[in-house]
């Protein structure tokens, strides 16, 4: 990020600062507090104890696995002989970099007003080599890489993507087809939507000012959730930003000396369907239980509407960090919007 | 331990106030609407502050309750309560105040992307931070801080 950029938003918080505190807050505090207090020690069943107890332990752990997330991510920076130190209390080394970058070229972009770099492949490429010694995860075998990074505006649309492809002797070229396809579709898509949009605007009376160069910005990524031996998952990630951010995930698992996708019932088992179905459900209920803001639908105070039902061979998934299966649900697709994609952990 | 928490909670709940009033405030945009999401927020937080085992997350716990205490709000009373304008002169037609729209951009982002921009700017909260009051994993958080960021910038050209 820009200092300027960071300034500016910092300065507009002046507003934020300004919002006057009425009179009556502090009456309306000590009202809440003291609502509360009297005979908590007595009147309270344990039942309710325990539940606070449960709260207690989830949030424990969330920490710890945050911890231990860190910790891995550690360790594989070391293990790859790069010699910065991750911060213990900083954004993962690797991470970071990547950000980092981002914002950088972005700013270089932003000058030359447009940057569009292809690369062939880690040998051809300086600057990719370069890039790929910087991303610790990937150091040990290079198979995932950035093929086109392209962080500039290209008229009336903002470009930032970082599009993978698997480097391993041709294996993989049909999910690199597959990749580039949905890219260049999903680019496509958002061109024209956006055309139409714009095109309406002016139709309807709108001028160039009222407009105000107003643009689009369109979003590839991609994460490398597991990789070890043949085996490989990732996730490519679009979005799209202009009336709402809208994303779309596509999760690959692979193994790749079969040239072929894993599937649920060969990681899970044959009766992967019943078991994931129970696992989900479960932690459904417990999510709910556990805290009063997890909305799912058909669950709780959603109860008749239609949620969750089963597990299919399509249902998207990914391995994480140790070669576990977690299950991921679109946004909206079993809970209301502000859940985010929801994801279970199996097993 | 749990009567010490309490205790904890309470001071801090005290001593924050105001905090918690501009946050509730920043999303409800009515001065009645916050002082309900702050009652709200603080009967929630004590009656379950208990359960919290490590009193550090007191702070980030705290917030969460009162981010999901505001978005509860907006979901019950959307289009039911009108949005106060922001002090001084209405949008626009003063002259150019660059904050002052840029400010008003950032209310106007999407849900998740202004919970990023007001807590990691206003209220000098860590991505990390961030990431425990919402609930997603870090890397959420930054892809919507970027997100905003690009939206934002389209406004300072």
């Amino acid at each position: 990020m820009r200092r300027e950029e960071w300034n500016r938003i910092k300065d507009a918080g002046k507003y934020y600062d300004a919002i006057q505190i009425p009179e009556e807050l502090d009456e309306a505090v000590r009202r809440a507090v003291a609502s509360v207090k009297p005979d908590r020690d007595g009147a309270e069943g344990s039942e309710a104890e325990s539940g606070w107890e449960e709260q207690g332990k989830k949030m424990e752990q969330t920490e710890k696995m945050g911890m231990t997330e860190k910790m891995e991510k550690t360790d594989k920076i070391e293990k790859t002989g790069e010699s910065k130190k991750a911060g213990k209390n900083e954004i993962p080394e690797k991470k970071q970099k990547r950000l980092g970058g981002r914002i950088f070229r972005y700013a270089v972009a932003a000058a030359a007003a447009l940057l569009l770099i292809l690369g062939i492949g880690a040998n051809t490429s300086e600057v990719f080599a370069k890039e790929m010694g910087q991303l610790p995860v990937l150091g040990k075998l290079v198979q995932v890489l950035t093929i086109r990074s392209w962080h500039g505006t290209d008229g009336d649309y903002e470009m930032n993507l970082e599009v993978p492809q698997i480097a391993d002797d041709g294996n993989s070229d049909e999910v690199n087809a597959e990749i580039q396809e949905i890219v260049d579709a999903y680019m496509a898509q958002a061109k024209e939507e956006f055309a139409e949009y714009k095109e309406a605007f002016f139709a309807t009376g709108g001028t160039e000012e009222e407009w105000g160069g107003r643009t689009m910005d369109i979003y590839v990524d991609y994460d490398v959730t597991y990789q070890e031996g043949d085996i490989l998952s990732f996730v490519l990630v679009t979005a799209k930003d202009w009336v709402s951010a809208e994303e779309e995930r596509h999760y690959y698992n692979l193994n790749l000396a079969e040239k072929r996708a894993l599937t649920l019932q060969e990681l899970l088992g044959d009766d992967y369907i019943d078991l994931c179905n129970k696992s989900i459900t479960e932690q459904i209920e417990q999510r709910i239980q556990n805290d009063e803001n997890a909305m799912y639908f058909g669950f709780g105070d959603l109860a008749d509407t239609e949620g969750f039902t089963t597990v299919t061979p399509e249902t998207m998934f990914y391995l994480n960090g140790d070669g576990k299966v977690v299950i991921v649900f679109g946004e909206y697709e079993i809970a209301p919007g502000s859940m985010g994609f929801p994801e279970f952990v199996i097993g | 331990m749990a009567q010490e928490i309490y205790e904890r909670a309470v001071s801090h709940i005290l001593e924050n106030q105001d905090r918690f009033y501009r946050l509730a405030y920043s999303y409800v945009r009515n001065r009645d609407g916050a002082l309900d999401v702050v009652q709200n927020a603080i009967v929630k937080g004590l009656e379950k502050c208990h359960g919290l085992r490590n009193p550090d997350a007191l702070k980030t716990w705290f917030y969460r309750i009162v981010v999901n205490e505001s978005l509860q709000y907006l979901r019950e009373n959307r289009r039911e309560t009108p949005e106060e304008e922001l002090p001084e002169q209405p949008y626009r037609e003063s002259a150019y105040d660059r904050d002052r729209e840029l400010y008003e951009e950032v209310l106007r982002l999407p849900e998740p992307m202004k919970t990023v921009v007001i807590l990691h700017f206003y209220e000098d909260l860590t991505l990390k931070q961030i990431s425990e009051i919402t609930g997603v994993n870090l890397n959420t958080v930054k892809s919507r801080l970027y997100s905003a960021l690009r939206r934002l910038r389209k406004d300072w050209r």
